[in-house]
């Protein structure tokens, strides 16, 4: 760090840029170092090229100095930068700055860095040009009717997504850097009038303190909002889909959108946040509520099916009516497992499976499928491993654990789910009522930045506040 | 702290699974109790039958190797729960007790009490209170249980089912459920009834599986009117179109047929009424019940062997006064045969009674069985015949024989 | 910590569910038969006895029951009686999980060891009351939903499968009023609708004493409502002589459902009703005692949740040896020994007391 040391104002000069460079980045092969003479000037530009857009740099940047004549000749050397800036180079983000430190970061954001020898100061001219993906529909969160559009790696595709969809002078963006390796931005996204101060503020807080080294995607930060408190629940947000983000921000809450990841968080979150789509009120009203109470029935389902099936088959036959037991009763005679081993069995294989095809290349997927379906479950039962029942029952299960429009819920419930299924086949009823009311409990405990996580939204929270304390 | 709390639930979770399932059943060994007869053992035992379901053949989904749905099995002891806890001294599997549809009572121990076989019933939380009670008139309750039927079906389902549908399209069989008679033997001024069955032919020939391919059955389990019980002890029994009364006198009846005669000859005129309904009134004047039943109902004509002219409004009317008249009469004959030949207040009327007169009632409370056979009875029937299905009159050439 | 207050909602639904709590299984005491009217007239005195705790409030000008007691009777004393209360409560919630226990072991587990049931439930009961007033108010409203859900279903379901005869309710009183304002006197008043005097501990986060009274009155209301049809559905169903005989008359009741043979055997549901109620009312009783001990002993009521809870389950083993034994220290001894002490006593000495102070600073 003997480049700190030295005092830049006075000695800068080109073979102190051009060493300055070298020393930072190395010899690293996209730094590109052009000489060029402006106004009689010797001068360099130094950029990354695989930050930048070189034609622009050309057309925008280098034409029009070239050409330039010299009627800057009488003007003092120290307003050349400025009369540069105001007349070629009006319309680009540029800076000056002397200290190299601050220019080779500059540079590493795509800037170019222009030195005319003799200046005591650097000219930084934004040219920068990201290789990004174009805007496209999202994967995980896809919709039948409604907006396509996705985030993407780029924050500020992203940050425009949002702002053509909220015309509101109130929307703020604030920047923050984190990570110490690699300075990703991340921008904290709010409606000023309606945020609720509260959170906000505990944000920036937790933004401020929070020391990492790399940051390159949003599931980086979830922990960092995380509740102290053990939190079985997610409390941040994930999704990919600007109308979702765009609700969130009228129902009070904060987006941090962080560049390189095309997940957008969402702060504080709520358990009904997850049972809720944007599509539900793209249409008819009655059957988008009939929808999201589906979605709380699969969770239902999916979190109590294999559990309430084992208890009543092996503890409560009363509970059955006669004829399904017989059936049942039929179906399993011959089986050689007992039921709680026959469902963790086939949970898990379904887990594999599901596993498998996520990560398999997309072409490889049909054999899966076909492997999964027809040879495990067709034989399976075939064979007299296991029975119809239950491949029923857990089939229906795991289907259920794909309704949620947020996927990092419906993995936490398969969690659950295999807490209940011992709980269930040890005590049965009873101990999935133990389990059921644990968890509900725990759901009215956690509360991220300070509210409830059952309430049902914010904005209703803050009108029952108002009248309450009228 | 949370770690600690998190420490705590794993041991405690952990000692669950060391020590074991408790109330563990494995559906695959075990089998469920469908029907039970209960005859008198030897030295004053009791000798009990169960039927136990064999699920692989009583539901037909795997291909099944043609065997009994069920096997019966027998046991004696000195109590109901002491016999059927010692099961397994014969039968390999646990035996699941809730889903048993039937309790079949022979006659003789009917006569000397239902009290120690209802007890364990009502006790236990795996027996239904609408599992039926049947007594098994003139044969061995043990034998209902013993005949095979085509088609995979136990005795005890096809029993029941037989019991609810002739309760639906007849009325010719009492409510017999457990609870109904707990609910009669503890309301004050009504006595239960239970339905009886009988067995009509060879038992003997109809116990194996091979008998069930004849397309005649062999044996069959018949309806057979209802037991009539004073207090818990059975007394006698009526019979089938007596207990439609009796039903119909409850007002617990959802459709039946009279076969109205129309003529001095053989004549009648089959009516289906649904629905029905009964109001009665009973008051106390001096010292004696008058009983005021009115009979509502609506009906449509399903046969006539006269030659009404149910194309007209008269036509209509006369039918309607025939019934109503047919009605009166036969109620009124059931009323005073059960007078006469018990006894024993089984409609109700105590009852209604204490229900609605309870002044009256207290003064007549200690012996009203007493009272009720000297009741006097009226009854009126306002009878709607609506229409007569597809035809008018019945279908004859006009002018023959003018 | 921050004291948040609970929303006014979120106060009357954890009220109802509070006075429904084991009432709603077990019934009123069947001394009587005619209980859905014990049921309704006990609403009157039973308000008045509310009315009489929030005037207390509002005299002793003090937000919750301990600092008042603290207050009017002196350091000593007034330990000793929010002592008292705090082994009041912790009684009581042990003799409601013992209730609970006595029906899941009678439905649902036969061979399973009381005690492993009564280690997790008192285990998540702890979890409950650990997280403070407003962890069990929110957690009140899907429970009285459930509840109240379950309830209906079994009323609709009932009604369904044709086992409701409205003429089992007559004779209405046949042995004449007396009896019904006995037992009026003897049990309903002190159970369950005296019991809420375990909400003046925590007046302070449920609003002020004028918006506590209006609230509990109409909690009280309604859970009357509930009570006496319940106790009417019951009747309906199972008539009042069969009732006599029952241990859980919901259940009875329940167990008569039948539709098309195919929707039978409730008895799930009833059990789910009663392990909820019983969940929430256990855990009010444990804050409360809780907070007791915390007020005494100076100390973090989070502190004694555990040790508290754990008390209150080996407690519940404790308390009887059999069923009967239970009824009748419910019925009898707990009633004249504790109910109408704690209830009734106390809080009327301490009223005089405050009238004769509030006197005596005028002068």
């Amino acid at each position: 760090m003997t480049t700190d040391e030295k005092k830049p104002s006075t000695d800068i000069n080109m073979e102190s840029v051009k060493e300055e460079l070298e020393q930072r980045l190395g010899e690293t092969s996209d730094l590109a170092s052009v000489t060029i003479r402006i106004f009689g000037e010797a001068g360099v530009f130094s950029y990354l090229t695989s930050m930048t857009n070189t034609a622009f740099l050309m057309d925008n940047v280098i034409k029009p100095l070239t050409h330039a004549g010299s009627p800057l000749d009488k003007l003092q050397k120290n307003q050349w930068l400025d009369r540069i800036r105001e007349q070629y180079l009006a319309g680009l983000t540029t800076e000056t700055s002397n200290d190299p430190g601050h220019f080779t970061d500059l540079i590493m954001k795509g800037y170019a860095a222009l030195y005319i020898s003799g200046m005591t100061e650097v000219l930084m001219i934004d040219i920068k040009e990201l290789e990004t993906r174009a805007v496209t529909e999202p994967t995980t969160q896809s919709v039948a009717i409604g907006p396509k559009d996705g985030f993407t790696e780029s924050a500020e595709t992203n940050i425009s997504l949002i702002r053509r969809k909220i015309q509101n002078p109130y929307l703020r963006f604030e920047k923050y850097e984190l990570g110490q390796m690699t300075k990703t931005s991340i921008y904290l996204s709010y409606v000023d009038d309606l945020v609720e101060k509260d959170v906000l503020n505990q944000i920036r807080d937790k933004i401020q303190e929070r020391k990492m080294d790399s940051l390159f995607a949003t599931s980086n930060l979830d922990t960092l909002f995380q509740s102290k408190e053990l939190s079985l629940f997610p409390t941040v947000y994930a999704t990919e889909r600007p109308d979702n983000v765009c609700n969130g921000l009228i129902d009070k809450r904060v987006a941090i959108i962080v560049n390189g990841s095309p997940f957008v968080l969402m702060v504080p979150s709520l358990f009904n946040d997850y049972f809720r789509s944007p599509e539900d009120v793209y249409q008819w009203f009655s059957f988008g509520v009939f929808i999201r109470y589906l979605r709380y029935l699969s969770f239902l389902i999916s979190l109590c099916m294999p559990a309430l099936y084992i208890a009543i088959t092996c503890y409560h036959q009363e509970l059955i009516p006669t004829l399904l037991l017989t059936s049942i009763a039929a179906q399993r005679q011959g089986i050689p497992f007992p039921v709680v081993f026959e469902v963790l069995v086939l949970e898990i294989t379904f887990e594999i499976l599901r596993e498998a095809g996520t990560r398999m290349p997309r072409i490889i997927g049909q054999s899966i499928s076909i492997a999964g379906a027809l040879v495990l479950g067709q034989a399976a039962v075939l064979a007299g491993f296991v029975s119809n029942v239950s491949l029923i029952v857990v089939s229906l299960t795991v289907i259920s654990g794909f309704v949620s429009p947020i996927y990092s819920f419906g993995a936490r419930i398969r969690l659950f789910r295999y807490g209940l299924i011992i709980l269930g086949s040890i005590l049965g009823l009873f101990g999935i009522f133990l389990a059921v009311a644990f968890l509900l409990l725990h759901l009215s405990r956690i509360e991220p930045f300070g509210i409830p996580y059952l309430t049902s939204s914010l904005t209703k929270r803050a009108k029952k506040g108002e009248r309450n304390a009228a | 702290m949370l770690r600690k709390g998190l420490l705590l639930f794993m041991a405690v979770i952990l000692c669950l699974l060391q020590s074991g399932c408790w109330d563990w059943v494995e559906v695959n060994q075990s089998s469920m109790l469908t029907g039970m007869a209960i005859e008198p053992g030897k030295n004053g035992m009791l000798k009990l039958t169960m039927e136990v379901l064999n699920p692989a053949e009583a539901q037909r989904v795997q291909s099944s190797s043609g065997g009994p749905p069920t096997l019966l099995y027998t046991m004696e002891g000195k109590s109901i729960s002491e016999a059927s806890s010692r099961m397994n001294e014969m039968v390999e599997r646990k035996i699941i007790y809730s889903h048993i549809h039937m309790v079949v009572v022979d006659e003789s121990i009917a006569r000397k009490g239902l009290n120690q076989i209802i007890d364990v019933l009502q006790r236990s939380r795996f027996v239904r209170e609408d599992v039926l009670i049947l007594i098994a008139k003139d044969t061995p309750a043990s034998d209902v249980l013993k005949i095979m039927y085509p088609s995979g079906q136990y005795s005890s389902w096809k029993l029941r089912m037989q019991i609810i549908h002739f309760y639906r399209s007849w009325g010719g069989t009492p409510k017999s459920t457990l609870y109904n008679y707990t609910d009669a033997i503890l309301s004050e001024g009504r006595e239960p009834v239970l339905a009886a069955i009988s067995v009509e032919g060879e038992v003997n020939n109809s116990e194996n599986s091979k008998d069930t391919t004849s397309s005649i059955p062999r044996a069959i389990v018949k309806c057979a009117g209802s037991a009539v019980f004073k207090e818990d002890k059975l007394i006698g029994f009526i019979s089938v179109p007596d207990t439609r009364l009796l039903n119909m006198i409850r007002d617990k009846i959802t459709g039946t047929s009279f076969a109205v005669p129309v003529d001095k000859k053989q004549g009648v005129a089959t009516i289906r009424m649904d629905p029905i309904h009964t109001t009665m009134d009973v008051t106390l004047e001096s010292g004696r019940p008058q009983v005021k039943l009115s009979i509502a109902g609506e009906g449509h004509v399903s046969s006539i062997d006269t030659d009404l002219p149910l194309d007209t409004a008269a036509g209509y009317r006369q039918l309607e006064q025939m019934e109503s008249n047919f009605l009166n009469e036969q109620v009124k004959s059931t009323i005073s045969r059960v007078q006469r030949e018990f006894g024993v207040d089984i409609f109700g009327f105590g009852e209604y009674m204490n229900r609605h007169h309870y002044s009256e009632y207290k003064l007549v409370k200690q012996d009203w069985n007493g009272h009720f056979k000297a009741a006097e009875i009226e009854v009126s029937s306002r009878i709607v015949i609506s229409r007569s299905d597809l035809k008018t009159r019945r279908l004859n050439k006009p002018d023959v024989g003018q | 910590m921050k004291t948040t207050r609970l929303q006014p909602f979120h106060t009357f639904t954890i009220m109802t569910v509070f006075l429904l709590g084991t009432s709603i299984i077990f019934g009123t005491p069947r001394l009587v038969e005619d209980t859905w009217i014990v049921d309704l007239i006990t609403l009157i005195p039973s308000c008045a006895l509310f009315m009489l705790y929030t005037h207390l409030l509002v005299a002793g000008n003090s937000n919750d029951l301990y600092s008042l007691l603290y207050k009017i009777w002196g350091r000593l004393l007034g330990q000793i009686l929010v002592l008292g209360y705090t082994v009041y409560f912790l009684y009581i919630a042990s003799r409601n999980i013992r209730d609970m226990i006595e029906l899941v072991k009678t439905t649902l587990l036969a061979d399973t060891p009381e005690e492993l049931l009564i280690l997790l439930f008192t285990l998540v009961i702890a979890y409950a009351s650990a997280g403070g007033l407003s962890a069990i108010g929110r957690v009140a409203i899907p429970i009285s939903g459930m509840v109240i859900f379950f309830f209906l279903l079994l009323a609709v379901l009932l009604g369904f499968s044709g086992s409701l005869d409205t003429e089992r309710i007559l004779p209405l009183l046949s042995k004449g009023i007396s009896p019904v304002i006995n037992a009026t006197w003897k049990s309903t008043i002190w159970f369950p609708y005296g019991e809420i005097i375990v909400f003046l501990v925590f007046v302070n986060g449920l609003g002020n004493p004028r918006r506590f009274r209006v609230l509990g009155l109409a909690a009280m209301i309604c859970s009357c409502f509930v009570l006496t049809f319940s106790s009417l559905l019951q009747i309906c169903t199972l008539g009042k002589e069969n009732m006599k005989f029952s241990v859980f008359a919901l259940l009875d009741a329940a167990r008569q459902i039948n539709i098309a043979d195919f929707i039978t055997r409730m008895d799930a549901l009833v059990a789910f009703i009663i392990f909820f109620s019983v969940l929430l009312k256990c855990s009010i009783f444990l804050y409360a005692g809780t907070k007791g001990a915390a007020f005494v002993f100076k100390r973090s009521f989070k502190k004694f949740t555990l040790p508290c809870a754990f008390l209150i389950g080996g407690y519940s083993i404790l308390v009887t040896n059999n069923y009967g034994e239970h009824v009748e220290e419910g019925l009898k001894h707990v009633i004249f020994w504790l109910h109408i002490p704690m209830q009734l006593v106390i809080p009327v000495a301490t009223l005089l007391l405050v009238w004769i102070r509030n006197l005596k600073g005028e002068e």
